[in-house]
């Protein structure tokens, strides 16, 4: 599965965006997201460094605001990675997504390559080569490889921002 | 972070936040000392997620946006954000939403 270079399968198209994605990567996907919706609701920062990757600790030199943040903002964090990864579920299939669907699509996306990543191991120096010896790891490294390049698309697509209600620093 | 899908220029080792030093003096109770959101470099997440995700939440211009990411990516980590601790959690946890490696610190 590849990504043509002079193709973003993503394009905005009306209110939202046309996808064109091959019948395998949209059966990917669509494993991917129930296969770490499992990674979520079995595994907690604790017992699991790739569930750690998506709860980063607030307050590295605080144990006790750590706790509180996570108590507050740890539920919130679980659920909305939960709703995106149905949501990427759901429609992986669709040929055409609403805006807040893709950005569902991205965040779930970058938690995959997030637990891929950390279960591989990935530095800034991982490349093909680095799993020429292992079938299994260079196969989740070629999955990872096209999660980043899916993306880049969506990043390209979605173009400049809008800023969020309420940001501003 | 990585510089794009494909292959690039490197960047540097992964810096986790290990320890960042309390401030000394337990007794500086000074109120006003504002909170900083500091965004740490990781091996992941992509160049141009993490502007997008900087203009998107802050609503920084693009030029800014990028400059933070290339602090973060050259120098290890940036403050991102700053103002009241309230402000700065509710920072913090949209930035965990998008996968950025965010932590809070009161400014020394």
């Amino acid at each position: 599965m590849t990504v043509p270079s002079d193709a973003n399968p993503f394009r905005r198209d009306r209110e939202g965006f046309a996808v064109r994605l091959e019948r395998p990567a949209r059966a990917l996907l669509g494993a991917l997201a129930s296969e770490l919706a499992g990674v979520l609701t079995g595994a907690t920062a604790d017992d699991d460094p790739a569930v750690a990757r998506l709860f980063p600790t607030a307050y590295p030199d605080d144990p006790a605001r750590t706790m509180e943040f996570e108590h507050v903002a740890g539920e919130d964090l679980r659920r909305d990675r939960l709703e995106r990864l149905q949501i990427l579920s759901d429609s992986a299939n669709a040929r055409w997504l609403t805006e807040d669907q893709l950005l569902a699509w991205m965040g779930a996306i970058n938690d995959a390559r997030l637990v891929l990543g950390v279960r591989l191991g990935v530095t800034e120096e991982t490349d093909a080569r680095s799993f020429a010896d292992d079938p299994d790891r260079a196969r989740a490294w070629a999955t990872y490889a096209y999660l980043s390049a899916l993306l880049e698309a969506i990043v390209e697509a979605l173009g400049d921002p809008l800023p969020e209600r309420g940001s501003g620093a | 972070m990585r510089t794009s899908a494909g292959a690039g220029p490197r960047w540097a080792a992964s810096t986790a936040p290990t320890t960042i030093r309390r401030p000394t003096d337990e007794a500086d109770v000074r109120p006003d000392r504002p909170w900083l959101v500091i965004v740490w470099n990781d091996p992941i997440n992509l160049m141009s997620y993490v502007t997008w995700v900087f203009q998107k939440l802050f609503g920084y211009p693009r030029a800014k946006a990028e400059r933070l990411m290339w602090d973060v990516h050259t120098k290890g980590k940036a403050v991102v954000a700053s103002g009241p601790r309230e402000k700065c959690e509710a920072d913090v946890a949209r930035l965990h939403a998008h996968g950025l490696w965010a932590t809070l610190q009161q400014d020394l």
